[in-house]
């Protein structure tokens, strides 16, 4: 008959300390992530609408220009001496303008450019723009 | 078989969970501060291009009066803010919000108006820095 050395019983049902230390930090784990994703949902949303902002700027410059460089355009004004057109910049870009000539300085036409582009999420970028032509300027 | 006993005591799973959760929350603060910087830059880029086509509009409608006032046959010198240059041209600068200035120099040449000059340039007076530390080449 041999002999075995006495051991203590072990306790059914009873957690042992690494098991509640590893609930614990599961628990906890949970609670940081929870706020470290929506720290991260945060910045991705202020990078989107930057992002767009910036294309936009860009967009709106960009049409600028061209319609500085030719505020005729097709000739289409009406007969508020208004004309209104879009550009699509790109498929959730669009770039509304109304142009509109005083033809009451003397010696020339004063164009004034309104250009706005709307997000989305509704937000309205607008840039306001002007260009005198003198009678004797001749456009492309 | 021979069991070996577990080496992880207890406060390993905690201390590689601080080191997680710092980790992880020092690249979601870092994100968030480059958007935010990144929507900073982009409002400033906005508010400098709307300066400029603000100054720009408002030099075009000046621009139109003097041509009126100059085909009437009146002294464009006269007009606020214009005055005439040393080679018979006249000049004036209209001030954007951005602390920038937008210098048009034109002339008035059979009948019309001629812009010769058309500058947008700080106002504030630029002062180069120290260029102690920099090496210079040699």
């Amino acid at each position: 008959m041999s002999e075995r050395p006495l051991r203590p019983l072990k306790k059914r049902g009873a957690f042992s300390p690494v098991l509640w230390e590893l609930t614990i930090v599961i628990l906890f784990f949970a609670l940081s992530a929870s706020i470290v994703v929506q720290l991260i949902a945060a910045a991705g949303s202020i990078s989107k609408e930057s992002e767009y902002h910036s294309r936009a700027l860009l967009a709106i410059e960009t049409v600028a220009e061209q319609t500085k460089a030719d505020p005729e355009g097709d000739g289409a004004f009406d007969e508020r001496n208004a004309r209104e057109f879009t550009v699509e910049s790109a498929p959730d870009l669009r770039v509304d303008c109304v142009v509109t000539r005083d033809i009451s300085p003397g010696n020339g036409t004063l164009y004034s450019i309104e250009l706005s582009v709307t997000s989305g999420d509704g937000t309205e970028y607008t840039l306001s723009a002007a260009r005198y032509v003198t009678d004797a300027e001749v456009l492309p | 078989m021979k069991r070996y006993p577990s080496r992880m005591g207890v406060g390993a799973s905690s201390i590689l969970l601080i080191m997680v959760v710092l980790s992880l929350t020092l690249f979601a603060v870092l994100s968030l501060v480059q958007a935010k910087n990144d929507a900073a830059l982009t409002d400033k880029t906005a508010s400098g291009a709307a300066a400029f086509y603000d100054a720009d509009a408002r030099a075009q409608g000046m621009l139109s009066e003097l041509d009126a006032a100059l085909a009437a046959g009146a002294d464009a010198t006269a007009i606020d803010g214009v005055a005439k240059t040393a080679g018979g041209q006249y000049a004036f600068s209209v001030d954007a919000s951005d602390g920038h200035t937008l210098s048009v120099v034109f002339s008035f040449d059979d009948g019309h108006c001629a812009v010769r000059s058309y500058r947008y340039e700080s106002a504030s007076e630029w002062t180069g820095g120290d260029s102690g530390t920099l090496w210079q080449g040699g």
